[in-house]
């Protein structure tokens, strides 16, 4: 769970190599529990959060804090494209159904976008909210995979 | 899972790099100790992505998610993701709208040729 977290606040502080980061965190903190068990009193969470904030800090000096705007390219796009009809296909149809809607053209686009769709569906806008969830994170790892089966093709 | 005003309101302000930096460090902290927090901050990320591409964030907002969340790969690709499944459902929307108009133009035309032999 702890590496969970690490490695989704690595990428949100725009790290490309989120994992590596996480597993060598962890790494560090491991080599001094003997000395810490001794030691350390209060939250483990904001011992650890502070070795992940050093090793941050040396991460961007190394990338000299430069970064890339990364822009997918038009066969990237296309390998998406075909990787999003295979992983549509994969979803129930409710899900499916509810995803395509939920994008859709139809609804307003601004703030009321979401209850707009609740209220089609008849649900709440939490429902709705974390029936997206969990659809999109199923998306997510089923494109990752695929993108990752057509790169090595 | 979502319920807290302040709380969705300080997981977007995290994302748009509004806090200072003990804030964000009190943030983190939590992120690590609490999974709901966790999830609840994916869920206002992906809400975030979702306003961005539907062009519903203020200009500020805009900018400030462009130059801090969306500087990395995996969050471009999310991006990318959701204009696909824009491209995907209007498409889906589109074809749906044909087979429909066909079908009553179909009808319409039987229509008028069942008229048509009843009259002759």
């Amino acid at each position: 769970m702890i590496r969970q977290s690490l490695i989704q606040i690595f990428i949100w502080k725009t790290c490309s190599d989120a994992e590596y980061l996480a597993d060598e965190t962890l790494d560090r903190v491991m080599l001094r529990v003997p000395k810490l068990r001794e030691t350390y009193k209060g939250n483990p969470s904001a011992y650890i959060h502070a070795v992940a904030k050093k090793l941050l800090a040396e991460h961007l000096q190394l990338e000299n804090s430069v970064h890339e705007n990364p822009r997918t390219t038009d066969i990237e796009t296309e390998k998406m494209f075909g990787c999003l009809e295979r992983c549509l296909s994969n979803l129930s149809p409710y899900s499916r159904d509810l995803i395509l809607d939920y994008y859709s053209e139809e609804h307003p686009k601004n703030v009321s976008h979401r209850k707009d769709v609740a209220e089609d569906l008849g649900i709440s806008v939490n429902q709705l909210r974390v029936r997206m969830y969990r659809i999109r994170k199923t998306l997510e790892a089923c494109m990752q995979a695929c993108m990752g089966q057509e790169s090595s093709v | 899972m979502v319920q807290n005003l302040a709380q969705e309101n300080l997981i977007r302000s995290y994302f748009l790099g509004e806090l200072s930096q003990n804030e964000q460090d009190e943030f983190e902290k939590r992120l690590l100790a609490d999974p709901e927090f966790l999830q609840t901050s994916r869920v206002i990320e992906w809400e975030l992505l979702d306003d961005y591409v539907l062009e519903a964030l203020s200009g500020s907002d805009r900018v400030n998610l462009e130059s801090r969340l969306l500087m990395s790969a995996q969050q471009q690709r999310k991006v990318q993701l959701i204009r696909l499944l824009r491209l995907k459902s209007n498409a889906s929307v589109f074809i749906k709208k044909r087979s429909l108009f066909t079908r009553y133009l179909g009808r319409i035309l039987f229509t008028r040729y069942l008229g048509r032999i009843e009259a002759a």
